[in-house]
């Protein structure tokens, strides 16, 4: 099992467990101690005649928890499948096409842009109303506006060329 | 021989066997930034429960001089073992030896392996990374695909089954993953089409690389063929347990439950403002969905393909369900041939397997024009009907906005089968937006009139509050309200008897 304490990763793995004698490796270093959990979240551990003391306080996922010692306080977070496939997946990429072409007949109610203008990822740079609804076209990188092809108040068809772009240009 | 000798010899074997084509292989697939089949296993399953199958097993081609180099093993790893502690199968082709290519006795492992898997109910997992048929071994190879495929249809909706193409599957290869339930496939690695770009040149003359003819992002986004992109093997390994978490190992059983410490009656404040007071404007489904499900947490499928229809997975008072949703914000949520097909598919996967479903519908209508139209958007539409229809699993519709003409009547409206209808407040449920309308109802009247019917239609009809009157919506909800009242509903669906006729399988419009 994976958790994350602070900012350190750490990989655990339960050996052997026999009532309150519990043998763990962490990061491959083996540990034989010897644990005992009171009530409200308070953990007593016995490892080589040391005593340690911990409370441990458990989120509302259950996947964290905040573990409060005698000096200082940690963050412990639980990383499960769920947590490892969520950080692996990044926010949805896009490819930015060299041109915005009309996905569905409408009518363009807005070009916010000019020919020659710089626009960046997330800019709107024609808005068509279409099927009841006002749909804003945005582009997913910076790109550099080499050509209009429509004007405001024009009806356009599916798949007509509305906007080329330079995604080569880059704004100096 | 001794006792000793024959275990080491046994271990000899063994050893021999794992290493498959030989180091030099591993080391070469290692270099193109992939793993071999058993590191996928390994990766795949919970520690220490891979038993593998057919270890020794090897091939029988005696021509062009293949009898001189038999590989124990051959090139495919297979077996079972577990994910969450329950209980799967799968086989991995092995790229380092002859490349992964499909021998006869590769076949036969994996058709045994599809065959325990069906005996025993639990799920299949194949990671594909293969050259296509082995040559050698001429029409014995192609039999070995036909009956992989047969098996594949046979257990289709009765065991889970899950394709991952991590590296090339080409020609008669494809067809297995496209019968299987879900396909991952890895950004840059795997490649899929039925024919190469080499054969795509020689006959229609046009150049294309391997990447856009059939790479991940091609089949995500543009043919539909793929349900998810990942950027690495890991993720696409991490995805599958993920995704097999929601899901019943067979069709016999429900989905599993996961103890969630989300609130049932949680009610979120955000969602009064999300639907525009504009109809005219966009907003992200997504901006409903995700606050509504156990710990926000919305597992989407298929989401770079048909935007204007959202499907996932996601648990509502720890039990899995599956969500269909219109999506607003992409081609303003209408119904296209493409959105149809994605949305009928899915219904059919969770019908299957005893997953409810929860339908957020907000559409304007289906597309219009000749491109759809002489597509075929009717044989597609149609697919959506027939699924909901068909579909025996608790069903509960909430309107969020639009819900027009055709398009309101198959999004599970009440009288196709659904269990539960609601809408919220602003909802409009009619049969065609108030313009249209009255220019039939008014055609030869002056504008003025057509202006005060268009106000008058506004005010009578777009609006839930008929359909609320003839019972086909059960309850108008608050927004905020949404995430107990689907509990309450799906609790109340949740041993739902119903059966259709007895039948050897309807004729759905294909």
């Amino acid at each position: 099992m994976e958790i994350h304490i602070g900012n350190r990763t750490a990989e655990i793995e339960l050996v052997e467990k026999d009532g309150n004698n519990v043998r763990l490796t962490i990061d491959g270093v083996e540990y034989e101690v010897d644990v005992t959990m009171a009530e409200n979240g308070a953990c007593s551990i016995l490892h080589e005649g040391k005593s340690y003391n911990a409370e441990l306080i458990r989120s509302e996922n259950g996947k964290n928890y905040k573990v409060n010692t005698l000096f200082s306080s940690y963050n412990v977070d639980i990383v499960d499948t769920k947590a490892k496939y969520l950080r692996m997946r990044k926010k949805e990429e896009e490819r930015q096409e060299d041109k915005i072409v009309s996905p569905m007949p409408g009518k363009i109610v807005k070009i916010p842009v000019n020919v020659g203008d710089f626009v960046s990822a997330g800019d709107t740079v024609a808005v068509i109303e279409a099927m009841k609804m006002q749909s804003n076209y945005k582009v997913t990188s910076d790109c550099y506006i080499k050509d209009i092809l429509v004007s405001e108040g024009d009806s356009v068809n599916s798949d007509q060329q509305l906007i080329l772009l330079d995604l080569n240009v880059v704004n100096a | 021989m001794e006792k000793e000798d024959l275990y080491s010899r046994l271990a000899e074997k063994n050893k021999n066997a794992e290493l498959g084509g030989g180091v030099s292989k591993i080391e070469k697939q290692h270099e193109a930034g992939k793993m071999t089949a058993r590191e996928r296993i390994e990766m795949l399953l919970d520690k220490g429960t891979f038993t593998e199958l057919d270890k020794l097993m090897v091939h029988r081609c005696s021509n062009f001089g293949m009898d001189k180099n038999k590989i124990p093993g051959d090139g495919v790893v297979s077996g079972y073992g577990k994910i969450d502690g329950r209980l799967v199968f799968v086989f991995a082709y092995d790229f380092t030896v002859y490349g992964g290519t499909l021998s006869a006795t590769n076949s036969k492992k994996i058709v045994k392996v599809q065959e325990l898997a069906l005996k025993n109910g639990a799920p299949v997992i194949a990671l594909n990374d293969s050259g296509g048929a082995r040559i050698q071994e001429g029409v014995e190879s192609l039999t070995g695909y036909a009956s992989i495929f047969y098996q594949n249809t046979i257990a289709s909706g009765v065991i889970p089954q899950i394709s991952a193409i991590l590296g090339p599957c080409a020609g008669g290869a494809c067809y297995s993953p496209a019968l299987t339930d879900f396909i991952f496939m890895v950004k840059e690695k795997s490649h899929m089409f039925v024919t190469g770009p080499d054969v795509v040149k020689t006959v229609t003359h046009e150049d294309v690389s391997k990447e856009e003819l059939g790479g991940a992002y091609t089949h995500s986004s543009k043919s539909g063929v793929t349900h998810f992109l990942s950027n690495s093997e890991e993720e696409v390994l991490m995805g599958i347990r993920e995704l097999l978490s929601f899901l019943p190992s067979n069709n016999m059983e429900d989905a599993p439950a996961s103890a969630s410490a989300d609130d049932i009656h949680r009610e979120e404040e955000s969602l009064q403002t999300v639907v525009p007071a504009d109809p005219n404007i966009p907003y992200d489904i997504k901006d409903i969905i995700e606050p509504v499900m156990d710990d926000h947490y919305f597992f989407e499928v298929m989401p770079h393909f048909a935007k204007n229809a959202v499907i996932g997975f996601a648990r509502l008072g720890g039990k899995s369900i599956g969500i269909v949703a219109n999506q607003p914000a992409y081609l303003a949520g209408v119904l296209d041939i493409d959105a149809s097909d994605k949305i009928a598919r899915f219904i059919r996967f969770c019908d299957c397997f005893n997953i409810p479903l929860v339908t957020f519908e907000d559409v304007p209508g289906f597309l219009p024009g000749c491109t759809q139209e002489h597509n075929g958007i009717i044989r597609h539409g149609a697919k959506i009907v027939y699924a909901y229809a068909e579909a025996t699993v608790p069903k509960v519709t909430l309107i969020t906005r639009k819900a027009y003409g055709g398009a309101y009547i198959v999004m599970a409206s009440k009288q196709t089968g659904s269990d539960v209808n609601l809408a919220y407040p602003n909802a409009e449920i009619a049969v065609m937006g108030a313009e249209g309308a009255v220019n039939i109802l008014y055609r030869k009247a002056d504008e003025e009139t057509k202006k005060q019917a268009i106000e008058d239609y506004k005010e009578n009809f777009a609006n839930p509050y008929q359909a609320a009157e003839l019972g086909y919506i059960d309850e108008i909800i608050l927004p905020k309200q949404t995430r107990f009242k689907l509990i309450q509903a799906l609790d109340m669906a949740h041993n739902k008897m119903q059966t259709n006729p007895p039948k050897k399988h309807g004729n759905m419009p294909l």
